[in-house]
């Protein structure tokens, strides 16, 4: 399998703070690979590294066949290719759950045919909820379904690479399970994930590796099978 | 009290009203998308009037005029927003006023220097009027009725009905998805922008039947701007257009009420709603 992205000793900073060390990690094709660690430990500033969201940023972050993407704008980037869904759902609360998803598709009608894995009624099939509620504006959703129009809203991107922020928390156990059916279905449909989380039960049904993040760096990484479970809880710890 | 002239007043009102929308609207709309407080919005109102004066002088027809006047405006709206506003998004909001003013004096300045500094007026139009309650109606008053209501009807379908008023409404409410689903902020701030700078350039021509074109004369409507827009809760349109229509009648009637006191009327308005809800009346917490 080709690597879809890779990290070489990424730093981060806002401002003077030195949030990540030297953080470097890969996802190849196809595969679901979970960023895992408490609150407040660097998941969520990974991701927006590799979204280009934080003001400064050193190191390597290469997509596909070498496209550095620190030299890419944030907008560019779903046109690219990459989809991400931010840990508060990435979703437009002042409009319709269809004019949500119409950003989205409108930025992926200027993809090649063969790019355009996700339709609508793709959509509509993996979120049966939302295909009643087109009208209602996504500001009175409930937390599991603005998490799915959120999915839903990447997915319609046509991303080669989804990264989904916390997509497992404050979600009903029912809804996790819904969650957990979709990122097997999206990666069954050759998309890569990139997902960040600190549930572990969770982690455990959909992870193809791990890499486990503390105080900014990247301290175990693996098949979870590979890994020791008191370890792995240690860091999910305070 | 004789209700005919209240209803007189009434109607007078609501002509303010809607000239103060309109200027509102631009300013309250700007600052909803781009999160700054723009006080050269009242130097483009002055251009605006300035610039339909210039093309009534060369076509003779004022609707024509106004129209390529406020597009004058925009480009100019554009074309600061490109240079000079882009670079303080973000920055504290002294900034935002300290660069704002400055080009306040600029365009001021710039005015005399093209215009000279004696004030211009437009030759007579519209000088019609009707009689309504009895009373002698000049018909401009309807005129900037009908220009309020179609404004507020055209931002309703642009920002409910377009893709580019739902990349606007998206990228107002979260910068940094909007950029992740592929929205370009720079596209979608300059043409808020110029689309705020093209509503003040109407907003002046709009005035000039009513009175004269002057140096400074963006820095009167300005004020009435922010206090419409305050009131009405920053960055809502909807709350300009109620706040313009209470400022408006709350003018009109003061006058027929408590003549010695109208000019205090407004800003004693804008004190209550501060006291009352600080965030404005549709604004947010």
């Amino acid at each position: 399998m080709s690597s879809i992205l890779t990290l070489s000793d990424v730093n981060s900073y806002y401002g003077k703070s030195h949030i990540l060390f030297g953080i470097s990690l890969e996802v190849k094709e196809s595969e679901v690979v979970v960023l895992l660690g408490r609150n407040g430990v660097g998941k969520t500033t990974t991701l927006k590294t590799i979204m280009g969201l934080v003001p400064k940023i050193t190191g390597k972050i290469l997509f596909k066949d070498g496209i550095d993407l620190l030299k890419i704008p944030p907008y560019k980037k779903a046109k690219l290719g990459i989809g991400y869904v931010p840990d508060h759902g990435g979703i437009f609360p002042n409009l319709t759950v269809y004019q949500n998803m119409k950003i989205s598709i409108k930025q992926s009608q200027s993809k090649s045919e063969s790019t355009q894995i996700f339709e609508l009624k793709d959509v509509f099939n993996l979120f049966p909820q939302l295909e009643h509620m087109t009208n209602r504006l996504a500001g009175t959703l409930s937390g599991g379904e603005r998490r799915m129009l959120g999915i839903a809203r990447g997915l319609l991107l046509n991303p080669e690479l989804l990264i989904i922020d916390e997509p497992s928390e404050g979600l009903a156990p029912n809804i996790v399970q819904d969650i957990i059916e979709v990122i097997k279905k999206i990666r069954s449909s050759g998309v890569s994930v990139l997902v960040a989380d600190q549930n572990l039960p969770f982690v455990e049904k959909i992870a193809d590796r791990v890499y486990v993040i503390d105080k900014g760096e990247i301290k175990m990484s693996g098949e979870l099978s590979e890994l020791s479970r008191e370890e792995l809880e240690m860091f999910l710890t305070f | 009290m004789d209700l005919n002239a209240i209803a007189f007043q009434l109607i007078l009102g609501i002509a303010s009203a809607m000239l103060y929308w309109i200027v509102s609207s631009g300013l309250t709309f700007t600052f909803g998308v781009t999160r700054v407080l723009n006080f050269a919005h009242g130097a483009f109102y002055m251009l605006g009037a300035y610039f339909t004066l210039s093309f009534f002088a060369l076509t003779q027809n004022y609707l024509l005029s106004l129209f390529l006047g406020a597009v004058i405006v925009a480009l100019i709206g554009a074309g600061c927003e490109r240079g000079l506003i882009s670079r303080i998004y973000g920055l504290p909001i002294p900034f935002q006023l300290i660069l704002t003013f400055g080009l306040v004096l600029l365009f001021d300045d710039l005015v005399r220097i093209f215009w000279g500094s004696v004030p211009k007026m437009m030759p007579a139009q519209f000088i019609g009027s009707i009689n309504v309650f009895g009373r002698i109606l000049p018909v401009f008053s309807l005129y900037l009725i009908f220009a309020g209501v179609a404004i507020a009807l055209v931002l309703y379908f642009l920002l409910s009905k377009t893709d580019w008023g739902v990349e606007i409404r998206a990228i107002t409410v979260d910068p940094e998805t909007a950029m992740c689903s592929g929205l370009n902020p720079a596209f979608l701030y300059a043409t808020a922008f110029m689309f705020g700078s093209f509503l003040a350039g109407l907003g002046g021509g709009l005035y000039l039947p009513i009175s004269s074109a002057s140096p400074g004369m963006g820095e009167h409507i300005i004020i009435y701007a922010f206090i419409v827009t305050v009131i009405g809760g920053l960055g809502s349109i909807k709350g300009a257009f109620v706040s313009a229509l209470i400022i408006g009648i709350i003018e009109s009637l003061g006058a027929l009420f408590v003549p010695w006191m109208t000019i205090a009327l407004p800003y004693i308005a804008l004190s209550a709603v501060l006291l009352v809800r600080p965030e404005g009346i549709f604004g947010e917490e």
